[in-house]
């Protein structure tokens, strides 16, 4: 059973075949035409297209939400809501007064969209939780964080260590009051996903957010639940430390090795999950793109510790064929490798014009994202420059790229970069998968004006 | 007739239970009243000072002068002033500070049913760590200076230089109260309210905010716990709480957990136990969570419950 996969991988027994986790959030809305935003607010249609994920997709594990704005949603940030798009933070309630939320604000189970969640949890566990492993999604504490302090939380990185510090813990009891309800409404797995831990050093992690981390890894094993971090962006260097917080499970999204990373998971015997990718191939690749991914990763990969997901949460406009090969190419790999016999990838060829940066009259700023309202590291870093572009609106420009457009996919490769996000100055790529502080990024651009 | 008000004030297991029972004990005569506020979120304290014939209200989850649960604490205060009782005894938690009493008594004074008169605050300071902890927390500077009276407790396990040197740094702050040095709360208690006084300098806004909350975490079982594995896993953890305490039904029968610091103490308890609870306040942040699971292992594996 399908379910058994999944469960035997994230214990580290010898499993019979790879699992199959698609992380199908929004975009389940969109098999039976829901917008993100009904599926998102909605039990009665998320679990309806829950169900309809199970039957088109047949996972052997899957998220009941995807949405990393429910805890900040409770904790008072304004969310903007999307058709297509989990909601994005609108507003951070701790941006402007450097202090610790109450511990009485912990949500409970009555508050925000809990109970929808938690009731959508029992009916799809009653339904297919026998056959599928399930999983309740939970927004990690550091990202919860920033979504409370706002950009402001990497100067206090470097500035007040012990205010983050203390944000972090108070964000770690929130998961683990999450983790708590979820638990006992039947998820097999809990998942901590926190994006934003690819974009600081595995020093500050391991100072900073690794004792929040772990006792939430810890809280789940106490209740004999398996648990995983999930991660996007380029994580390559914190993955050591993401182990050493003690979770069953790791995974990350296209922009890690994942030979790489199997050889460091490996050593802490935890579990690796990826890392088809997104939007190249989910999105705007064919049906014979994924299952060439899927067949990549299974003849370079040991199976064993190994779980097959997307690189993050899918969009929602992935085409269903899409995703369909993926699952077959999982299930049957031999049929799909005779498929791909005489197969050669498409790489676009499209048109687009580099700038000659030395004649522009401003310094062009420019942000190449995976999605600027979906990926929260993206945001963070377009925010970075927006909060600042009153004070360099007279000597530069700034511009924002999205991966899911073929233009945009077409520019980041002919600039020759291979991780998002990433700031480039007048052409140059100045911070990778960083996000830079104010005084940082105002001083680099200085340096460009003319 | 007005209520009289006496506070008792402390770090955690300085000996504000032991020396509350005992007064509780010496004034049996007289109609009382108690509020016991216990940082958790439930109340260990109220079980240790139970008896006949007193009106008690528990207020857990915080400190009484924290903006959380500061409106419980007027509310009690409110009802309590209806009720037949000649004194009143707050145990606050370890780490209240009690810098704002004079104004809440102000405040509230319009809503009681009779007058209170705040005698004073009784501030209990273990000899032994107050120097240590007194850096790193401002709220004991707080309960020392708003007292009228300062017990320096445990002096049995301390010797004499480190005594002087407490009482130099107590004077230091407080040159007004009345300071009793002793060990096991043996003081003569009336003579301790008469020279008790209420504060002589203007009140303040409490320092107690949420922030200055230590996590708390809390252990609970239905079953009986092995009594050895049990006493070995809050010995260990005890360096790293500031305090531990509970009740728990054991192999061995049902006994009174009292930690403070390293200095760990189990002993029977001969009431029933109707479900193991331990409460334990954390000196290392969230950690203690990896720490407690790290210990819930063989024996103890699936019984005692986060």
């Amino acid at each position: 059973m399908g379910k058994d996969l999944v469960l035997k991988a994230l214990r580290h027994q010898e499993v019979e075949d790879v699992p199959w986790v698609p992380f199908a959030g929004v975009h389940a809305g969109k098999l039976k035409s829901y917008t993100a935003e009904e599926v998102l607010r909605d039990g009665d249609k998320l679990v309806e297209s829950l169900l309809e994920v199970n039957k088109i997709y047949m996972p052997d594990g899957m998220p009941i939400l995807f949405d990393l704005q429910v805890e900040a949603e409770i904790l008072g940030c304004e969310l903007l809501w999307a058709q297509e798009n989990p909601p994005s933070v609108r507003s951070h309630p701790l941006a402007e007064e450097k202090s610790i939320p109450c511990r009485c604000s912990i949500p409970t189970k009555e508050s925000g969209r809990i109970p929808i969640i938690l009731d959508a949890m029992r009916r799809t566990k009653k339904a297919i939780g026998d056959q599928t492993a399930l999983y309740g999604l939970i927004c990690g504490p550091f990202t919860l964080a920033s979504h409370l302090r706002g950009t402001n939380i990497f100067m206090d990185m470097v500035q007040d260590a012990q205010y983050v510090k203390e944000l972090v813990e108070f964000c770690s009891e929130v998961c683990i009051k999450i983790s708590e309800y979820y638990i006992e409404a039947g998820m097999d797995v809990i998942a901590v996903v926190d994006p934003l831990v690819s974009q600081v050093s595995p020093k500050h992690i391991e100072a900073m957010l690794s004792d929040g981390f772990s006792a939430v890894f810890d809280y789940i094993r106490s209740k004999n639940v398996l648990s995983c971090f999930f991660v996007c962006g380029n994580a390559t260097r914190q993955i050591e430390a993401m182990c050493k917080t003690n979770p069953d499970g790791v995974s990350v999204d296209e922009n890690v090795n994942l030979l790489k990373a199997k050889e460091v998971t490996d050593r802490y015997d935890i579990t690796l999950g990826g890392n088809i990718p997104l939007t190249t191939t989910m999105l705007l690749g064919t049906q014979q793109d994924n299952m060439k991914a899927v067949i990549d990763i299974l003849d370079n990969i040991s199976h064993n510790n190994l779980i097959i997901s997307p690189g993050c949460d899918m969009p929602y406009n992935t085409p269903i064929e899409n995703t369909v090969a993926v699952a077959q190419a999982v299930k049957n790999p031999e049929d799909a490798r005779k498929m791909l016999e005489n197969y050669t990838a498409i790489i676009d060829d499209i048109e687009v014009d580099i700038p000659d940066y030395s004649k522009l009259d401003k310094v062009l700023v420019e942000l190449f994202t995976l999605d600027p309202e979906q990926c929260a590291a993206c945001t963070y870093m377009v925010n970075s420059v927006k909060d600042i572009y009153d004070e360099i609106k007279d000597i530069a420009d700034y511009k924002v790229y999205k991966y899911y457009i073929r233009e945009d996919i077409a520019r980041t490769r002919k600039m020759g970069l291979t991780n998002l996000p990433t700031i480039c100055i007048n052409g140059e790529p100045k911070w990778v998968s960083i996000i830079p502080s104010k005084e940082e990024l105002i001083a680099e651009i200085k340096k460009y004006a003319k | 007739m007005s209520i009289n008000i006496i506070m008792l004030t402390g770090f955690w297991g300085t000996g504000k239970t032991t020396l509350l029972s005992a007064m509780l004990d010496e004034y049996k005569d007289e109609k009382i009243g108690v509020i016991v506020n216990d940082f958790g979120q439930v109340c260990i304290d109220g079980t240790l000072i139970e008896r006949d014939g007193i009106t008690m209200r528990e207020l857990p989850n915080g400190s009484i002068f924290c903006a959380c649960i500061k409106d419980t604490f007027l509310n009690s205060l409110i009802a309590m002033s209806d009720k037949d009782i000649n004194y009143l005894f707050i145990e606050a938690s370890g780490l209240a500070d009690p810098s704002s009493m004079s104004q809440i008594l102000k405040v509230i004074s319009p809503k009681t049913i009779r007058e209170y008169n705040y005698v004073g605050s009784i501030c209990v300071v273990d000899g032994e760590t107050f120097l240590g902890y007194y850096d790193l927390l401002p709220a004991l500077h707080q309960q020392v200076a708003y007292s009228g009276v300062i017990i320096v407790n445990k002096v049995d396990l301390i010797e004499e230089d480190l005594i002087t040197k407490v009482l130099n740094t107590l004077t230091s702050i407080n040159p007004q109260a009345a300071i009793y040095v002793t060990s096991y709360c043996r003081v003569d208690f009336r003579e301790i309210t008469e020279r008790l006084s209420a504060p002589k300098i203007p009140g303040a806004e409490s320092s107690n905010t949420v922030e200055s909350r230590p996590k708390t975490f809390i252990l609970s079982s239905n079953e009986q716990l092995p009594y050895f594995g049990f006493v070995n896993f809050i010995q260990d953890l005890s360096p790293n709480a500031y305090r531990i305490k509970g009740f728990a039904d054991t192999t061995e029968g049902n006994v009174y957990v009292s930690s403070v610091k390293n200095h760990v103490s189990i002993s029977p308890w001969d009431r029933p136990v109707k479900e193991t609870k331990i409460i334990v306040i954390s000196a290392v942040g969230i950690r203690m969570m990896s720490i407690i699971t790290g210990g819930l292992k063989g024996e103890l594996s699936g019984k005692l419950k986060i």
